[in-house]
């Protein structure tokens, strides 16, 4: 039963693996509009059927990370460049992914500090046009739309206050985290290394 | 029975070890599985191995552990 199980896994891993540009390809098409030209050719349905295995292989294989420890080391140490060859290497990777782990919870504890806080942009419009702004940091508000877009009078100007929330689930912002982890690895290791 | 609290400084002569049996650091790395970093680091002094790997290192040379390193304190010198 086991045999058969790590079988399956290694079956829909591949899947995943191998039907990556399929999936990838299908994905472009989509996005440039260009699909519906291949949808309703026999070509098109396949890809279509090999794009759903694929979507079903991916979602089984991000589940597999979460949960297969062997198949993340394994993804992850590549990934990240880890090399363990031996003891002094063991004791290297350790010292760097703990200043790597405090770095990245410092830089996350700043991107808390930022998304609590309200960044206020007052724009005042005058009769002569001229552009007056101003910038604030400090307002705590827990919850909050992404832009929010009000307007005062007073005194004749109208005063247009738009109010920007940093958006922690943007996905450049979570690539800034990922791609600071494994610089901040990159460096401790080699500073590890050079000591 | 004595309290050592301070740090001790662990050097070796494995250099010496290894140009007696005209070895080079990779050949050494090889026979001891390791890195040829590691013995690089070894030899300088910036890093100390794990009571395995200097089993392992003396088993290699055919000596005494006591006879590759030695520990040295700041207050006494040489301690064997």
């Amino acid at each position: 039963m086991k045999k058969v199980l790590s079988k399956f896994n290694k079956f829909l891993i591949n899947g995943f693996l191998y039907l990556s540009p399929v999936g990838v390809f299908i994905l472009i098409m989509v996005s440039l509009g260009l699909y519906e030209m291949i949808d309703k050719h026999w070509s098109g349905q396949i890809l279509g059927y090999l794009f759903l295995f694929w979507f079903f292989c991916s979602v089984y294989f991000l589940l597999s990370l979460i949960v297969n420890k062997k198949l993340r080391e394994s993804i992850f140490t590549r990934l990240a460049g880890i090399k363990e060859r031996d003891e002094r290497e063991e004791i290297v990777v350790g010292k760097a992914m703990k200043s790597s782990f405090l770095f990245t919870l410092g830089l996350l504890v700043c991107l808390l500090a930022f998304s609590t806080t309200r960044t206020d942009k007052n724009t005042t419009l005058t009769t002569d046009s001229n552009f007056r702004g101003s910038f604030t940091i400090g307002h705590l508000e827990f919850k909050g739309e992404p832009i929010r877009k009000y307007e005062k009078e007073t005194h004749g100007d109208i005063h247009q206050f738009e109010t920007y929330d940093i958006p922690l689930s943007k996905t450049s912002l979570i690539l800034i985290i990922i791609l600071a982890q494994l610089f901040s690895y990159h460096l401790f290791a080699r500073r590890e290394l050079r000591s | 029975m004595g309290n050592i609290k301070t740090k001790l400084k662990i050097t070796n002569n494995l250099h010496v070890l290894r140009a007696e049996k005209k070895l080079t650091q990779q050949a050494l790395a090889d026979a001891i599985g390791v890195t040829r970093l590691t013995v690089n680091s070894m030899e300088k002094g910036n890093y100390n191995p794990s009571l395995e790997l200097a089993f392992r290192l003396a088993i290699y040379f055919e000596k005494d552990i006591k006879d590759i390193f030695t520990v040295e304190s700041k207050n006494e010198k040489s301690i064997k």
